[in-house]
């Protein structure tokens, strides 16, 4: 148990993680896509966005296109080190 | 489980761009028109054909980046939401330019050496079964990076109407033998089922996605 990595508790909650693993794909992607890909509620999704950008994973922007709101989102250069990170340990535990 | 969503987000994100079935839709009918633009230039000698046939792929594949945008922001960004891809590195990018260069002196070797050189019927036939089996390569690859039985069908169709035209190909007219060395019988057969697959997949996707109410 002791070789077991020192994960980064942010990212490593499943739902978290899932964000930040699409979000690692895009250079960015709005709030309807993250519902529609996640499978996650509004609610569910608001409160993960937060915590991630509490951590300064992701930065949102709240905007319009058109007369519609639009919520982007993207991954921060620190996030994107930390996803990168936890890649390598989960890689090195699982072999 | 992490390795799965690790896996199952990359795979997620590339699926999405042809989730709605637009990219279908939108290659499938360049294939037909191209197909038919070949065989009206298999049939007639009009100098001004060739000219329009250079000029057309490479209009349609420009006018994809206008058209599939704008036709995904009306139908598939208010549904399922907006991404916008990373770009890839130079390198990467340099690799891809260098591939499809090499591809395209490859392909032109091959073409000189059929039509300038001795066009025995054995040479014809190979030829001929060239192109569907670029197009079922192209295809499959796409397949294979997006885990879609969809575009895997489209590469058998490639492959099977290029066999088809090719077996036939003796008991065809001068013109039918022009016809299927452009690339006439694989280009209509896979752009009319892309077609058909992109309606079938775009009206199953408005179905299960109805258009959220506008905010006042």
């Amino acid at each position: 148990m002791s070789d077991f990595p020192d994960l980064d508790p942010i990212i490593h909650a499943p739902a978290r993680l899932h964000i930040v693993a699409l979000l690692s794909q895009l250079e960015e992607a709005d709030f309807t896509y993250l519902l529609h890909a996640t499978g996650l509620t509004r609610g569910n999704l608001s409160t993960h966005l937060s915590k991630l950008e509490q951590a300064a994973y992701v930065e949102i922007e709240k905007t319009y296109r058109g007369k519609r709101p639009l919520t982007l989102v993207r991954l921060t250069e620190a996030g994107r080190r930390a996803f990168e990170q936890y890649r390598q340990a989960m890689r090195a535990f699982l072999g | 489980m992490t390795k799965d969503i690790l896996r199952d987000a990359k795979l997620q994100v590339r699926r999405y761009w042809t989730e709605d079935g637009l990219p279908d839709l939108y290659i499938g009918l360049g294939f037909a028109l191209y197909g038919l633009l070949s065989w009206w230039a298999a049939k007639d000698e009009a100098a001004w054909l060739p000219f329009v046939q250079a000029f057309f792929l490479p209009a349609w594949i420009g006018l994809s980046v206008l058209l599939l945008r704008r036709f995904k922001e009306r139908f598939t960004y208010p549904r399922t939401g907006y991404v916008a891809y990373a770009r890839p590195p130079r390198r990467e990018t340099a690799r891809r330019v260098l591939t499809a260069t090499l591809f395209a002196v490859c392909l032109g070797l091959l073409v000189l050496w059929a039509v300038l050189g001795n066009p025995t019927p054995a040479r014809e036939r190979l030829f001929a079964l060239f192109l569907p089996l670029v197009f079922a390569a192209v295809l499959g690859f796409v397949a294979a990076q997006q885990g879609s039985w969809r575009y895997g069908f489209y590469a058998a169709v490639a492959v099977l109407s290029g066999v088809a035209a090719v077996l036939r190909m003796d008991a065809l007219s001068p013109v039918g033998r022009t016809a299927v060395l452009s690339g006439v019988p694989v280009l209509m057969s896979v752009g009319a089922v892309m077609l058909l697959g992109g309606l079938w997949v775009l009206l199953r996707y408005l179905r299960r996605h109805p258009r959220p109410e506008e905010t006042p």
